[in-house]
């Protein structure tokens, strides 16, 4: 076993090309983000030269829509997707499943019945349920999804094995939505409000939203980072895993954690949009040659991407109707996974 | 069968001497275990097993298929909780070892290690995480051990490739590098020559012994190819359930212990001091 | 549908045309005899005591298309008794012009039959049209005579083209000449044994849906198709309903069978419907077809959509009066809330109207942005947007709309970004409506004039 010259293995311990490709792929990711803005702006129910000539003279009402309406719409999005890429790309790690997605553990069904309770509440006067109406759509789906999470680690009976909890993720996925089902029947009128919450809508994206999904976000990438050792650790085997000092329980408690509330307070501002979480994850391996804690801040500037042009698409194609942004997402996030899957098809 | 019989006795015999010998009980064992009972569900897989497992050498687990030589490894890592017996790490119950302090005593290498898109590189430097918590290594003397460990295993050459382009024997090199990384006083190690060509298990048979000669550490590798094991300093040799023996080469070989955990006799050349296993199937013919 | 029935004197003609016309209470006879001479009144009078109390009876003798135009109306029969008395009327009057020299009056058989023949396939509801058939004698040796008979059979051929179905009457008999496949039901229905007459619509799936007879056992799958069938005086007719139909109270008490898309079959089934009214929903008309039971699918989508689903069901139900009546109910109602409506001083307050969070607007081509137009309001979503469009909530707030109206009612309208600076959130201009009142909107019914007042009412009470 020779060795090789020094110089080339320090060089290859500090990996030091991956971070410069992930620098590149950041500045991109900020580049696009920021046209994406500034699209975001100028396209909306009125023609681009409108809201150009708003941007350089608004009058009252177009600066609330340019600045309390579109901009917040924008940043919420992106952050919105932010959150769904670094929840999948935190669930896959956990499960060491490529497949995983952040809604894997009844998030989406969970927020959904939080959703349909709310609206029957809101719209019947029954009393018990006054207090869903009260807390809105946002607080309904996010306390769905954190009562869908608890109870599926419950049925798992903890966060060791893998295998349960997965299974234990899809029995209540499927419980949840039967219950949900259940209720549309009784009580049609609401389908519709459901429908737009469970292909999700960036409409009603304000201020606060941003806010509170800055806090989230926040509060979801620090545990995150520091815990991506652990998540690569956890490629090598539970037990490799485990051997190298890890706390499984606590590694995987807290990641799910980030998870769930991830998900939860995407789910809550923009309801249930699919594909972000798993496609975004697979864009930064397929580009990058990445191990977690790269992945980890890739995946949510590129999730934050996916959405924010998802959603600019949403409203500009029928504007100024609008396009759910969860069809959107679908669509291109679906589209995807059919050229990876022909293309790995025709490597293999 | 009376082969098997007169063996088993033997081992018992060569156990018994083992564990009350003089040299083994002086020096504190790196690693040893007392009345030691694993089983899955019902199937009892290790009973009563004690082991004194010293350092400086290179002791090997040998035994048939199924025999629970990976379960002994893994109850002795940590990662499988025994029905009955203790473990002492370094003279101090496995139990009551802080996480990260175990983790840099006791290093561990898994039989089969998962499939990665990480680097070697980054991999290797996995072994380091005991040593420097959850934040990303930035100390010198964390790339000194990666450098190390890279050098002895030589896997410097491919440091900068995914794991997941690698060839089987590149892979088992990169995960023996990660464990050699820990730089541990204790190296358990599943099964460290699979997927390596005979010159390749020759370098591992090397490098471990060299770990344990000049570096003092104790390194337990269960190890199924018999011409590897016969190079270690010391074998344990494991029967069904049953412990046969532990000892030298010298002494597992003076009791045909061998025969008794195979429950089949086991013929061993001593070919100018180098222990090979002769096959009692006869040459073709025409050879 | 138009029918020629022919046939000798005293062959039952008469007869079988009031046979035809009993399916329907609304019948109009045009009368082409003229009371000349006592035995001709005499006979008139022998037709009349003959004919139901409740027809309307017109006398024209000589402009029949004219009156023919007059009378004809959707889901109204009219019949015309007979040809052979109107040509003859005709052949007088020429021959008396003739004598006067009058020019004017020549060539008046020849115009007036020009004119029936033109209106004719034109003319909506059922024309039965009753003639004698005079040729089949020797070629009479009266030149007059023969004119006429000429006449006659020339006509008689024509309308023989034109005309849906031809009986030939004998011996009060009806032998047809020319059928629609219908000639079992007038057949069984001359037999005596059933009373009324086929029906065949085309339903919104573009099915050919024929009834033989007015269904006694009706299942609808629609609140609205409940509600169009109650308001025509047919809810004892109902023997279940959709899950959510639940106006008039009467239709509580009735067996659910499921919604329109998770529809019970079986329950359908078991109530062994003779008709199921459903609206567009293809998996469960087909299953229902494959069982058997008929189905008719009404889509009921703008304004006008209502009055036609009236008339549609009213004549599958064989109820064409009642319908003329309720439509004429119904828009007689919203032209006097219409009218009424303040909201109508100029401009109009600008409105939104959201039917869904998302946001669902009812758009300007909706029938509620209908109801809104006739009330004087100015929706803001414009009907190119489509009925029901799902907003970008920022042309709410672009569109500034004096008030807002919404199906269910949103909490925290405000909390929307921007909502807070549009005028009807910041003067709270809002109207919102509880449930029996949303139904009245929301179901393109026969209430939707109560749906409207309420929509007027609240206009009224928040406008400045």
């Amino acid at each position: 076993m020779s060795a090789p010259p020094a110089v080339d293995l320090r060089h290859a311990i500090r990996g030091r090309s991956d971070w410069g490709r992930l620098a590149v792929w950041v500045s991109t990711c900020a580049a696009i983000t920021l046209v994406l803005t500034g699209l975001s702006l100028v396209v909306g129910t009125s023609s681009a030269e409108t809201s150009l000539g708003w941007i350089f003279a608004p009058d009252a009402q177009s600066a609330v829509i340019l600045w309390d309406i579109r901009l917040p719409r924008a940043v919420g999005a992106w952050l919105a997707g932010a959150l769904l890429g670094l929840s999948g790309a935190v669930a896959q790690g956990v499960f060491r499943n490529p497949l995983a997605e952040p809604y894997l553990l009844g998030t989406a069904s969970g927020a959904a019945l939080g959703v349909t309770l709310s609206l029957l509440a809101a719209d019947a006067s029954i009393g018990g349920l006054a207090w869903a109406g009260q807390l809105g759509v946002t607080g309904a789906a996010c306390i769905g999804a954190a009562g869908a999470i608890v109870l599926t680690i419950t049925l798992a009976r903890g966060v060791l094995e893998t295998a349960s909890l997965l299974l234990a993720g899809i029995v209540i996925a499927f419980l949840l939505t039967a219950v949900t089902s259940l209720l549309l029947l009784t009580k049609p009128e609401i389908w519709r409000a459901m429908q737009t919450f469970l292909l999700g809508s960036t409409g009603f994206l304000s201020w606060s939203s941003v806010i509170l999904l800055g806090i989230v976000f926040l509060v979801c990438i620090v545990p995150s980072t520091l815990l991506a050792r652990g998540l690569d650790a956890l490629t090598l085997g539970e037990d490799t895993a485990q051997s190298l000092g890890l706390s499984l329980p606590v590694l995987r408690l807290t990641l799910l954690g980030v998870t769930a509330l991830g998900t939860a307070a995407a789910v809550g501002q923009i309801g249930v949009v699919g594909f972000v979480g798993l496609v975004a994850p697979h864009l930064v391996r397929e580009t990058l040659s990445v191990n977690h804690r790269q992945l980890l801040i890739a995946a949510p500037l590129c999730g934050g991407v996916l959405l924010q042009a998802a959603d600019l698409v949403s409203r500009w194609v029928v504007r100024p109707a609008e396009l759910p942004v969860g069809a959107v997402t679908a669509c291109v996030g679906g589209a995807y996974l059919v050229i990876l899957l022909w293309r790995r098809n025709r490597v293999g | 069968m009376s082969a098997s019989e007169g063996g088993a006795a033997a081992g018992t015999r060569a156990a018994a001497s083992a564990a009350t010998s003089p040299a083994a009980s002086a020096a504190v064992s790196a690693i040893s275990c007392r009345n030691l009972s694993v089983s899955f569900g019902r199937r009892l897989v290790l009973k009563d097993v004690s082991l004194d497992v010293p350092a400086g050498h290179w002791t090997a687990v040998v035994g048939p298929n199924g025999c629970g030589k990976s379960t002994l490894l893994r109850t002795l890592a940590g990662l499988t909780q025994p029905d009955a017996g203790s473990i002492l790490l370094g003279g101090r119950p496995l139990g009551e070892w802080p996480r990260w302090a175990r983790a840099r005593h006791l290093a561990w290498l898994s039989q089969s290690s998962g499939q990665s898109e990480l680097t070697a590189a980054e991999v290797i430097g996995l072994g380091r995480v005991a040593h420097g918590g959850w934040l990303a290594r930035s100390r010198e003397s964390d790339d000194a051990a990666i450098a190390r460990a890279m050098t002895a295993t030589g896997t410097g050459a491919f440091a900068a490739r995914r794991l997941s382009t690698l060839s089987g024997g590149e892979r088992q090199r990169v995960h023996l590098a990660r464990t050699l990384a820990v730089e541990a006083p204790v190296l358990l190690l599943d099964e460290p020559t699979t997927h390596l060509d005979p010159p390749h298990q020759e370098d591992v048979a090397r490098l471990l012994r060299g770990q344990a000669r000049e570096r003092g550490t104790c390194v337990l590798s269960a190890i199924h190819d018999l011409s590897v094991a016969l190079a270690a300093d010391r074998l344990i040799v494991l029967g069904y359930r049953a412990l046969i023996g532990q000892g030298s080469v010298r002494e597992a070989l003076a009791g045909d212990w061998l025969s008794a955990a195979f429950q089949t006799p086991m013929q061993i050349i001593d070919h100018a001091g180098v222990h090979l296993w002769r096959p009692a199937l006869e040459p073709p013919s025409d050879a | 549908m138009r029918t020629l029935i022919l046939g000798g004197v005293r062959s039952g003609k008469s007869r079988h045309a009031a046979e035809l016309a009993r399916r329907t209470d609304c019948v109009t006879l045009i009368a082409t005899a003229e009371a000349l001479d006592a035995e001709m009144t005499a006979r008139i009078e022998a037709h009349r005591a003959g004919r139901p109390a409740h027809w309307r009876v017109v006398e024209e003798p000589i402009r029949l298309a004219a009156a023919l135009g007059r009378a004809a109306a959707p889901g109204r029969t009219v019949i015309v008794d007979c040809l052979t008395l109107w040509l003859s009327n005709l052949l007088g009057a020429e021959e008396a012009a003739r004598a006067e020299t009058t020019p004017a009056a020549g060539g008046l058989l020849a115009s007036e039959q020009a004119a029936l023949l033109e209106s004719l396939p034109r003319l909506p509801g059922d024309t039965v049209l009753i003639s004698n058939e005079v040729g089949l004698g020797i070629m009479p040796a009266n030149a007059l005579a023969r004119r006429f008979a000429d006449a006659a059979g020339t006509l008689h051929q024509k309308l023989g083209a034109i005309c849906d179905r031809v009986v030939l009457m004998t011996a009060g008999l009806p032998l047809a000449l020319k059928c629609v496949p219908l000639l079992l039901g007038f057949l069984l229905a001359d037999a005596g044994q059933v009373r009324a007459a086929a029906v065949t619509l085309h339903d919104d799936l573009q099915r050919e849906v024929t009834l033989p007879d007015p269904p006694r056992r009706l299942v609808t799958m629609l609140p609205s198709l409940t509600e169009t069938v109650c308001g025509l005086g047919a809810c004892d007719r109902l023997v279940a309903t959709d899950r959510f139909s639940n106006w008039p109270e009467q239709v509580r008490a009735l067996p659910k069978a499921g919604g329109l898309d998770d529809a019970a079959v079986e329950m359908i089934v078991s109530a062994r419907p003779d008709l199921v009214l459903l609206s567009r929903s293809q998996r469960i008309s087909d299953r229902l077809g494959e069982l058997g039971v008929r189905s008719f699918v009404l889509e009921t989508r703008t304004y006008s959509d209502i009055a036609r689903t009236v008339t549609i069901v009213g004549g599958l139900l064989g109820l064409e009066a009642e319908a003329t009546r309720l439509n004429a109910s119904i828009a007689e109602s919203v032209r006097r809330i219409g009218a009424a409506s303040r909201a109508h001083k100029s401009p109009g307050p600008t409105v939104y109207f959201e039917v869904d969070r998302g946001p669902y607007a009812a758009g300007a081509a909706s029938f509620i942005g209908e109801l809104l137009a006739r009330l004087g309001a100015r929706n803001i979503v414009t009907d190119d947007l489509g009925p029901f469009p799902r907003l970008n909530p920022e042309y709410v707030v672009r569109h500034d709309p004096d008030v807002i109206l919404m199906a269910p009612e949103v909490p925290h309208l405000a909390d929307r970004p921007g909502w807070d600076r549009i005028r009807a959130v910041r003067e709270h201009r809002l109207c919102s409506f509880d449930s029996d009142t949303r139904d009245t909107i929301v179901r393109p019914g026969p209430r939707v004039a109560e749906g409207m007042r309420a929509i007027a009412d609240c206009l009224a009470r928040v406008e400045p």
